[in-house]
């Protein structure tokens, strides 16, 4: 469209031979072209960092965090990332700044879901062009089926474990053992007790739900395993998968991507 | 709302930019476009200060319909430079009418693109350039805000669009100075009428009051290249009139080509630039000789005659002669000189033949008439009487009062009633010289009428009875002129600096109007020569356009990409002055040291530096020689270490 206009406008000068109406003819494809190599450059010498590998539930949205980072001296403005239908947007990428950018993808099954390039693009300055790239790197989110259920969790494996029960919270008790569930819940404050030291832990076992399906058994465990308790360790066991107990954010995503990814072909 | 939907203030800014752009079409176009832009711009801002959509598509296309249907009415036509400025308004009018994405507003601004383009093709001023162009750089900030999904500020965008606008100038400069031009249109262009212009006729009743205009518009500007004729010889030739009804004299109907004449005397070579004017004829020093306009003929009244009217300001180079040797005059010609209207201005025919019988010869008749105008009372005004059907009879008994066409009638009735051939001659004579710029404007008020007659022997001569009426009767040229206006006489006095800047202005205005508006294939050629290459054709101007386009594209490039490079200069010098202040305390760096050793050698040296000193070091050389590339904002910040640095 513009440049069947700029077109236009030089072969009407040029056939009213009016220099002057040539000139701004000429100063206008100029400008034009000066947008394009803008175009470009705002995209030139960005540099991306990303997590390549998210874990998320099924139905929901795997969210990918992008840090887009500008080494150069010129500000950089309404760069987006387009990623599997999904869309980021910088507004504005300072000059030797960094700035974070969340894309949310949707995602429907239980499973991995790997997406093989995403895209960087811009029309700035002034929508007339769109300059953009393709950034080949496997993006990877792993899709925990969606944590459902009612089975209750099992019952702690050894008796002379901690927990003993709540009691009301006062100020001054330990925050550390504030029971956030009961108040997300609805209910009191209320503080944990706890009858020993943690040492023996938990399994979130397969073999605890007979009678269910594949996914239902899938999604009873990952119930549990959201609501459990990150304090405390915490194993789980599948068939043919067992992951060591242990009560940090890797080993709660390392059981995520078992869930996500049993009796699942991998791409 | 979506964030490619258009709001209130996106819609707002780009009708201010689309009124911008519309203000110089305001004069050309009928009353009713800009009625019915302004209703749908007014319509579109108040439904979307209301948040409500556009009116729904039905109307808008009933709304168009009309108003295309107006428009057909008015003009007859969509083509053409005036029909097609007026669709283009009301385009953009229904287009912000019905705009609710960005995109729309992307087309908007094309539109506004286009009507500037449109107004220069009617008006091609500096003034309204630089007016437009400062319009579309509005227009492009306005879209650049309206696209941006963050709102940047007025100034800063404007700043940026100024930015761009610069950087697109040098490759802007290359494709005008270089696109080959044609010499003619493309395809056939309907004839626009250009605005009435003031100047001379080709019919001349001097019984009217006041047919020459006393205006103080330019008629023709003259550059002398060889040889400047005196006051007495600067007489710029217009048409020749020579028949005459007993009160209006008009140019023969049948101009026939000028036979070959041998001029005599100094030449005088000139460069001419006609402004437009509706006849066909083109104003030279009188006997001009020769012409670079092929179409142009000479009449054998010696007027230089092209095909179609000046429409368009003509540039000519010219020589004329001052004087022409003695021809013969073929009888038609002798007849058509001769010839008067039967018993009308007796008492004129009377008085014509006294004086000639008391004369003697053909010469001391023509004295004893110029003698006539001088001895008695006549006065020389430019709101003489009116006069009736014997108009000669009237003013040379009666009222005696007239303008230099009442004297060239009646001076050609005389000698043609005498049995002299003549005829009235009317153009421009005198001028202003224009020290600034070397050339001689002359003005619709410089026009004038003479008379020539035929002499056996000596051929045809110029008479001015103008200039026989005795200068204290002349009084009032002086009076009427200042009443007519005051500019005129600022324009002849030497000392008035209003005069100056007059002139100056029109030296610009002069060259603005050769040098840009009339760049053409001669004018490519002579730019080709003074890049010293030889036989400038259109393929070695194409060859040296595309060198052109690649230069300053590959600047352009490098250019823009260059601002991405962080400033090594900067960064060496923060180093340089560090290692400055270190020295003056006793620790130079030597010439082989790295940023390291040095470092170390400070520390070593004065250990109360030494954090300061290998802190600073390390930045430099992570800086300098990081795989990273050095970020800008630590230079900056490194730079302002060094220069807070102070050591003892």
């Amino acid at each position: 469209m513009l440049a069947i206009i700029l077109v236009a406008m030089i072969a009407a000068s040029l056939n009213y031979n009016n220099n002057l109406a040539l000139a701004f003819a000429f100063l206008m494809s100029s400008v034009a072209l000066v947008a394009m190599h803008h175009c470009h450059r705002n995209l030139l010498g960005i540099n991306v960092t990303l997590n390549p590998e998210v874990e998320t539930f099924a139905e929901t949205v795997a969210q990918f965090d992008f840090v887009l980072a500008n080494p150069s001296p010129v500000d950089r403005h309404d760069i987006e990332i387009h990623c599997a239908s999904s869309t980021g947007l910088v507004p504005v990428l300072n000059a030797g700044a960094q700035q974070p950018v969340a894309v949310d993808v949707p995602v429907a099954q239980r499973g991995v879901r790997i997406i093989n390039d995403f895209q960087l693009q811009t029309r700035y300055p002034f929508g007339w062009f769109r300059a953009w790239t393709y950034i080949h790197t496997p993006l990877t989110a792993y899709v925990a089926p969606q944590p459902l259920g009612s089975r209750e969790p099992p019952p702690i494996a050894s008796g002379d474990d901690d927990f003993a029960g709540l009691r009301p919270y006062q100020p001054g008790m330990p925050i550390k053992h504030m029971a956030w569930k009961v108040l997300a819940r609805g209910g009191e404050a209320a503080i944990r007790r706890y009858t020993g030291e943690t040492q023996n832990s938990e399994w979130l076992e397969w073999d605890a739900l007979p009678g269910l399906s594949v996914e239902a058994r899938l999604s009873q465990l990952c119930r549990w395993l959201v609501a459990h308790d990150s304090n405390r360790a915490y194993g789980l066991r599948l068939p043919h998968i067992e992951i060591a107990p242990a009560a940090n954010r890797q080993h709660y995503r390392n059981c995520l991507r078992a869930l996500a990814t049993f009796n699942v072909e991998i791409p | 709302m979506k964030p490619d939907s258009v709001g209130f203030e996106q819609i707002k800014w780009i009708s201010i930019a689309l009124l911008f752009a519309l203000l110089p079409h305001v004069t050309d176009l009928p009353g009713w476009v800009p009625l019915i832009v302004g209703g749908t711009l007014g319509t579109r801002l108040y439904l979307s200060a209301r948040g409500l959509p556009p009116p729904p598509g039905v109307v808008r296309t009933l709304l168009a319909v009309f108003a295309m249907g107006l428009l057909f009415i008015t003009y007859g036509t969509f083509n053409g430079l005036r029909a097609g400025s007026a669709l283009l308004c009301l385009v953009a009018g229904f287009k912000v009418l019905e705009s609710r994405q960005q995109r729309d507003l992307a087309i908007i601004s094309l539109i506004i693109f286009f009507l500037s383009l449109a107004a220069l093709l009617a008006n091609e001023s500096f003034w309204l350039l630089a007016y437009l162009i400062a319009v579309c750089g509005f227009t492009c900030a306005t879209l650049l805000r309206s696209t941006s999904s963050f709102s940047p500020r007025w100034p800063k965008t404007l700043r940026y669009v100024r930015r761009v606008f610069l950087q697109a100038l040098p490759l802007a400069l290359c494709l005008w100075l270089l696109f080959p031009r044609f010499a003619g249109p493309l395809w056939q262009m309907t004839a626009e009428d250009r605005h009435a212009v003031t100047g001379l006729n080709d019919k001349m009743s001097p019984g009217d009051i006041s047919e020459l205009a006393q205006s103080d518009e330019v008629a023709f500007r003259v550059h002398f290249i060889a040889g400047t004729p005196d006051a007495a010889q600067r007489y710029w030739r217009g048409p020749v009139l020579s028949e005459f009804d007993g009160r209006t004299w008009s140019v023969s109907t049948l101009p026939h080509k000028a036979l070959a004449f041998l001029p005599r005397g100094t030449s005088y070579q000139y460069r001419i630039t006609v402004e437009p004017h509706p006849h066909n004829w083109v104003y030279t020093l009188d006997w001009p000789a020769r012409w670079d306009l092929p179409q142009a003929f000479l009449t054998d009244d010696y007027v230089l005659i092209q095909a179609e009217s000046v429409s368009n300001p003509l540039n000519v180079l010219a020589t004329s002669y001052p004087s022409v040797p003695p021809t013969s005059l073929v009888s038609d010609m002798r007849q058509r000189n001769l010839q008067l209207p039967p018993n009308q201005n007796p008492r004129t025919a009377l008085l014509a033949q006294r004086l000639r019988k008391s004369a003697g010869n053909d010469l001391s008749y023509v004295r004893a008439v110029l003698a006539q105008f001088n001895r008695e009372e006549f006065f020389y005004t430019l709101n003489p009487p009116k006069l009736s059907r014997n108009s000669v009879d009237e003013f040379l008994f009666v009222t005696k009062r007239g303008f230099c066409g009442h004297y060239a009638s009646a001076f050609a009735v005389l000698m043609r009633a005498a049995g002299i051939p003549a005829r009235v001659v009317t153009g421009y004579q005198g001028g202003v010289y224009n020290r600034f710029a070397d050339y001689w404007i002359v003005k619709q008020s410089d026009a004038h009428a003479w008379d020539e007659i035929w002499l056996a022997g000596s051929g045809w001569q110029r008479i001015d009875p103008t200039s026989a009426i005795a200068p204290e009767r002349i009084e009032h040229v002086l009076a009427d002129r200042l009443t007519e206006s005051s500019f005129v006489s600022r324009w002849n006095n030497p000392l008035s600096w209003l005069a100056d800047t007059r002139l100056r202005f029109d030296a610009l205005k002069q060259f603005w109007r050769n040098q840009i508006l009339n760049f053409n294939q001669q004018s490519q050629n002579k730019l080709l020569e003074f890049l010293l290459i030889r036989e400038p054709d259109t393929q070695k101007l194409v060859w040296l356009l595309t060198a052109g386009l690649a230069l300053s594209l590959g600047w352009l490039t490098w250019a823009i990409g260059s601002e991405l490079q962080v400033r090594r200069a900067p960064l060496i010098r923060a180093y340089q002055q560090l290692c400055t202040k270190f020295a003056v305390i006793g620790i130079a760096r030597w010439p082989h040291e790295g940023a390291e050793d040095y470092a170390r050698r400070i520390a070593d040296l004065r250990p109360d530096l030494a954090v300061q000193a290998t802190a600073l070091c390390r930045d430099y050389n992570r800086l300098r020689y990081g795989a990273q590339g050095s970020n800008h904002t630590s230079v900056t910040r490194f730079i302002k270490t060094v220069q807070a640095l102070k050591i003892r």
